[in-house]
């Protein structure tokens, strides 16, 4: 891609969002005066970015924007809701066109006939507030202004207009001279200076400074190729480690001396890691930027009024996890827009309010981020997931009948599972919660669910930060060594501490006071049932249930790159990938979960 | 030249435009004694104007810009 084209999609992306942060802000406080400063500088940057691209239209209206920020921001006029609203729809606006040349490199027919509509909205607006006294938005240097020059006003014997004049920052690289201005404005009786900045702290200006000039850009491959060396170095660092016990047989010196060079040789990788780690980081809004606009489209679309909110966006997490938390997100907002929120008279007759609410909030737990995305639709009804997955041949009625309600809302993540009676043009395309299910997997994340009939849908949703190295524990079964990745793992305990008794067709055991079915992991993975006592249990959550898996012997637990499954091996079910043991040994990395289910 | 360095004083003469800003600054940061004479000075470009009221040299003669002297450098006289 051109150069020039690909730093104006990422600067104008940026811009865009600062922006649309602003107008956040401003929906809240619309005299936020930072804000409205704020939102001024991106749209009058983005427009001289535009300018340099075959984008008139979007030139046009993010120059009417400005002029209505401008105004804001001199206090000719005030913002009020409505105003912005109609920022908001125009930056949407910009957005999509932001989309749109970088996917065809110009913009559709349509683009003139839009850029009218957003004009039209942003002239709709009501004219500037004339101040003619305290008491108003203007009121403080309204206030300071009548009580300095009472004697003035009180002398006039006429009507006296006051105006603020606040310069620009640019003014002078414009060639503006402010104080000529305001000399040429005819008949002046008053002029103070208010506001007088204050020489900035140049020992805290400095910093700051170098933070901005500090940052640059960096591609994202080279930064996944560092990566991918670091991690190579681990690995590395594992044979190391095996030959400092393998020395310990030849020469104990030697052995000694290895062993020290390994602890500092892992001390330097470990910050090394640390440090990747940082650089990797982003925010989680980054990921999320286009969702607000996209559920506004999406409600549209749908007729549906919905209110959307984020919260804790502000949490730094690896880029891939940043990245790759969009596709599923969007899936479930669009499912919770389509399939959750109901119609204004639905909603009224149900009594609630009309407008519908989507909240969105990521919090840490540990090492984990969580996102809970929360609806107050119509909710899920188990019976009817039940009754579709049995009609479509997804499960027995006898196996459905033994759900748990919670269970049962689980069977919307299998394949081919789609409760949408219309095909809509928003959901039920045939991407099903199955694909937001493998996307969360992707991520070395799980999903919940929580549904209450008539309140509302929760989906939880939780990853790690980082998913460049993984903790995995060893364990052998029927001969082989496997590594399972410690956060799928509840609890291990000896065979021997507990009692094994049938139940079914299978094996259970009762485990702090429940019962907990036992399989074979050398079962599950094709082979012989040897239908030992002895070895060691596995307890892993598959979905909302707890199972128990039998394997011959736990190993050691490493921290390494897992690679994810590809080829041969992506076609087998159950292995999420591989990684590198400090022999050297390929170790295949199961996923219990979709093992057992 | 409207920003001339003399052994008893930085005057200033003529119009001042923005281009004389930061000559102004380094006089009056290399000659921090010396007061600014604007007593010849016809206008003065706002960033020049600025320059006085951040570096508040000690000021001789009167501007003659009335505008000049009573809101804008007045506050330097009164110090």
């Amino acid at each position: 891609m051109d150069e020039l084209l690909e730093q104006f999609l990422l600067e104008s992306r940026d811009l865009i969002a600062e922006a649309a942060d602003h107008f956040g802000t401003l929906g809240c406080n619309p005299q936020a005066t930072a804000s409205i400063d704020g939102a001024f500088r991106a749209i009058h940057t983005l427009k001289g970015s535009v300018a340099l691209f075959a984008l008139k239209s979007a030139e046009r209206v993010l120059h009417a924007a400005e002029d209505l920020l401008e105004r804001a921001r001199n206090g000719t006029s005030a913002l009020d809701a409505g105003t912005i609203t109609a920022l908001v729809v125009c930056l949407d606006q910009i957005d999509r066109w932001v989309d749109e040349f970088e996917n065809s490199g110009v913009l559709s027919d349509s683009a003139l006939a839009l850029a009218d509509v957003c004009l039209a909205s942003l002239s709709d607006v009501k004219p500037g507030t004339h101040f003619d006294g305290a008491g108003d938005i203007a009121g403080e240097w309204v206030d300071g202004l009548m009580a300095r020059e009472a004697d003035t006003l009180a002398n006039a014997g006429r009507a006296l207009t006051a105006f603020r004049y606040r310069p620009d920052p640019d003014c002078f690289l414009r060639g503006d001279d402010p104080l000529a201005t305001i000399q040429a404005v005819p008949d002046q009786v008053m002029f103070a200076v208010v506001d007088l900045v204050q020489e900035p702290d140049r020992d805290s200006a400095t910093p700051n400074e170098i933070t901005t000039n500090r940052s640059f850009r960096v591609d994202s491959a080279r930064v996944d190729a560092l990566g991918d060396t670091v991690g190579e170095l681990l690995v590395a660092m594992h044979g190391f480690h095996a030959f400092a016990i393998d020395a310990e047989r030849i020469d104990r010196m030697l052995a000694a001396k290895a062993r020290a060079c390994h602890a500092n040789l892992e001390r330097v990788a470990g910050a090394l890691q640390l440090s990747l780690s940082a650089v990797r980081s982003v925010p989680l809004e980054q990921g999320l930027r286009r969702l607000p606009r996209l559920v506004r489209e999406i409600a549209e679309n749908l007729g549906k009024s919905v209110e959307f909110a984020i919260a804790g966006q502000d949490i730094e997490v690896d880029r891939q996890v940043a990245d790759g938390i969009f596709e599923p997100l969007l899936h479930l907002v669009r499912n919770a827009i389509d399939h959750g929120i109901e119609s204004q008279e639905q909603r009224r007759a149900a009594g609630k309010p009309p407008i519908g609410k989507i909240t969105l909030r990521f919090h840490r737990e540990r090492d984990l981020i969580v996102g809970e995305l929360a609806d107050d639709g119509v909710g899920i009804d188990a019976d009817a997931l039940r009754h579709v997955a049995v009609k479509r041949g997804l499960v027995t009625a006898a196996a459905a009948d033994a759900l748990n309600d919670t269970a049962a809302l689980r069977l919307i993540f299998l394949p081919g599972f789609s409760t949408a009676r219309a095909v809509t043009a928003v959901s039920g395309r045939g991407i099903g919660m199955d694909a937001v299910q493998a996307a969360v997997v992707r991520l070395h994340g799980s999903i919940a669910i929580d549904s209450e009939l008539g309140a509302g849908t929760r989906f939880r949703i939780a990853f790690p930060a980082t998913t460049l190295t993984t903790r995995l524990l060893v364990i052998e079964a029927d001969g082989d060594r496997y590594g399972i990745a410690l956060d799928q793992i509840v609890e291990t305990i000896g065979l021997d501490t507990v009692k094994l008794s049938p139940i079914g067709g299978g094996t259970a055991c009762i485990l702090h006071g429940r019962d907990v079915s036992v399989l074979d992991l050398s079962v599950l993975l094709g082979g012989a049932d040897l239908s030992r006592r002895d070895g060691k249990l596995l307890v892993i959550r598959a979905g909302e249930e707890t199972v128990a898996l039998r394997v011959d012997a736990f190993g050691e637990r490493i921290d390494t790159v897992v690679r994810p499954a590809s080829g041969m091996l992506a076609k087998i079910p159950g292995v999420i990938g591989s990684a590198l043991m400090r022999d050297g040994d390929v170790l295949l990395v199961l996923d219990l979960q979709a093992l057992a289910l | 030249m409207t920003v001339i360095v003399a052994a008893d004083a930085i005057r200033l003469a003529g119009r001042c435009l923005i281009e004389d800003a930061e000559q102004l600054l380094v006089a009056i940061q290399e000659n921090p004694d010396l007061p600014v004479d604007v007593e010849r000075a016809e206008r003065l470009h706002m960033a020049v104007a600025q320059i006085l009221l951040a570096q508040k040299p000690s000021l001789r003669g009167m501007v003659a810009d009335p505008f000049l002297a009573r809101y804008i450098l007045g506050r330097l006289y009164d110090r």
